[in-house]
């Protein structure tokens, strides 16, 4: 658990993130879960994880959104 | 009289307050009737009441409801506070109690399995030093496994604005009342130094979920709710208490840069002179019979306590410097004074703003005083702000009957002191034309000369019409 919450420090400190519209709540919920556990912890990096790949393989992460698609993130 | 929706309740369609007659009364819809009920037969609101930390609710029978349109399944009644004050009015160990008592309240609830489902802290007011929650519909049923929706809430309206003077000496006032929602913690995030956020605290309340936000918005709706993974009910409380423990011992920087948190020390009053003020303030309160009292500039709140024990029964102070507020409210707290000490700027007094700009009620909106005290005042703003001495005086009528005015000549040492850079352009500003304008528009009772500098109090009163 101590390594897995090094390396989320240092992807959450050291991957810049983009900006565009943002849902408010998500990111509070996402902590919390980090905070229960070791399940939290790797629901996060599969999320950085998805980031690295795009990184690399250039796929689009969300080719159906357009600028209405915040709305169905959850709250 | 008929029944007035209160501006500021219109978020939950579980319910809404009005009033009728100065009584409060919260409609709860049918929507919010089955949630009320679970929680009303925990007994959790009413047991929190007898300790006076939730709002005493009575069920009132519906007939005294008579619009027909609103059609309520239930009708509380809550008792009428004193006056109901804003987070961006509050000093730091005012917002500090109100987070606490969010937490106690949260960790409590739980107990009885009920969760909040916000953390707004315009749902706090303050009954003298003791704050006291006052939105029984925003608890209800806990659900197993749910998160703390009200946590990104409770870091910008609490956690935020507590930080933002702790760690890096800024008090939260002015951004709080333009922004009103709270401090932002991706904004506050920016402004803290790199190695502060390796903090375990800052990093999972603050940092973290400013980024996780960033992160999700990349991401498919449907690929972040299938990661919606359950919080156990342990984790909550472990949350709650954590935060509650890191609350706790959360200070204000000392800030150099306070004008007037020593006056009590470095005022320029002799002794007997501050007792002839005490006395002539005293004598107004006896006679008057004041039963609010708004005290401007109130300072540490010496002349606030003053009114309390002579008879006055609840006083509001204002001034705009931070450390005395806070010695005032520990003042307050210490000698158990029914005393609530607001941040207030003369110059630029609360508007009226939010939603329709009615949702937070402006300074004057909420005029409620009996008695003003305006003690070494005026200058602050006469001077200090160029305030014509006219405009001041029919501002100070405006906001009660009667009061005291201590009108500082240009002799006193604080106003040489205030004129030490600045060119004199105050040619009218002396005690005759202060005297002059006053007697125009009021009675004046009585006024005393009070120290060797010439300070002069005025009791007065306006004309009753």
């Amino acid at each position: 658990m101590k390594h897995a919450f090094f390396f989320l420090i240092f992807f959450v400190l050291f991957v810049e993130p983009a900006y565009s519209y943002l849902d408010p709540g998500t990111g509070s919920m996402l902590a919390q879960l980090v905070m229960g556990g070791v399940a939290g912890v790797l629901v996060v990096f599969k999320l950085y994880w998805r980031k690295v790949k795009r990184f690399f393989f250039k796929t689009n992460p969300n080719p159906e959104r357009d600028d209405h698609s915040q709305k169905d993130l959850p709250h | 009289m008929s029944l007035i929706p209160d501006p500021a309740s219109f978020r939950d369609p579980a319910g809404r307050i009005f009033t009728k007659d100065r009584r409060i009364f919260r409609l709860v819809s049918h929507q919010g009737a089955r949630n009320y009920q679970i929680v009303r037969d925990t007994k959790f609101i009413s047991k929190m009441a007898g300790l006076d930390k939730i709002i005493e609710t009575l069920e009132a029978n519906p007939s005294i409801i008579d619009d027909p349109s609103l059609n309520p399944h239930y009708v509380l009644e809550h008792p009428r506070l004193p006056f109901i004050s804003y987070p961006y009015e509050w000093c730091f160990p005012m917002l500090k109690k109100a987070a606490l008592l969010h937490l106690e309240l949260q960790l409590q609830a739980l107990d009885e399995k009920l969760m909040f489902s916000d953390a707004s802290a315009y749902n706090i007011q303050f009954k003298g030093t003791r704050p006291i929650f006052i939105d029984s519909l925003s608890i209800q049923p806990y659900r197993e496994g749910q998160v703390w929706e009200g946590h990104q809430q409770f870091c910008e309206q609490f956690l935020n604005p507590l930080l933002l003077r702790s760690l890096l000496g800024v008090t939260h006032n002015a951004w709080y009342r333009g922004n009103l929602e709270g401090i932002p913690s991706d904004e506050l995030s920016k402004m803290l130094p790199w190695y502060k956020k390796f903090s375990r605290n800052l990093f999972l309340h603050v940092v973290l979920p400013s980024r996780l936000n960033n992160l999700a918005k990349n991401e498919k709706a449907d690929s972040l709710s299938s990661m919606n993974h359950k919080l156990p009910k342990e984790t909550l409380t472990k949350i709650f208490t954590q935060l509650s423990s890191w609350i706790n011992g959360l200070k204000p920087r000392s800030s150099s840069n306070s004008t007037w948190g020593d006056y009590a020390s470095i005022h320029c009053y002799e002794s007997n002179e501050v007792t002839e003020k005490q006395k002539f303030v005293s004598n107004f309160i006896q006679k008057t019979k004041p039963e609010t009292v708004w005290d401007l500039g109130c300072n540490t709140g010496e002349y606030s306590e003053v009114a309390l024990k002579s008879g006055a029964n609840y006083v509001i102070g204002f001034d705009y410097d931070q450390v005395a507020l806070e010695k005032s409210f520990e003042r307050a707290e210490k000698n158990s004074l029914n005393f609530l000490p607001l941040f207030f700027d003369g110059a630029n007094p609360s508007p009226d703003q939010g939603w329709n700009c009615q949702e937070r009620k402006s300074f004057l909106s909420r005029k409620n005083a009996d008695a003003v005290l305006a003690l070494a005042f005026e200058h602050h703003l006469a001077i200090g702000r160029n305030i014509p001495l006219d405009q001041l005086i029919d501002w100070l009528l405006n906001l009660a009957p009667c009061g005291v005015i201590e009108f500082i000549p240009k002799e006193d040492p604080n106003l040489k002191l205030m004129l030490r850079l600045r060119e004199d352009i105050f040619d009218n500003y002396s005690e005759d034309s202060f005297r002059n304008i006053l007697e125009k528009k009021c009675r004046i009772i009585s006024s005393k000369t009070i120290s060797k500098t010439k300070r002069v109090l005025y009791w007065f009163e306006k004309p009753t019409s």
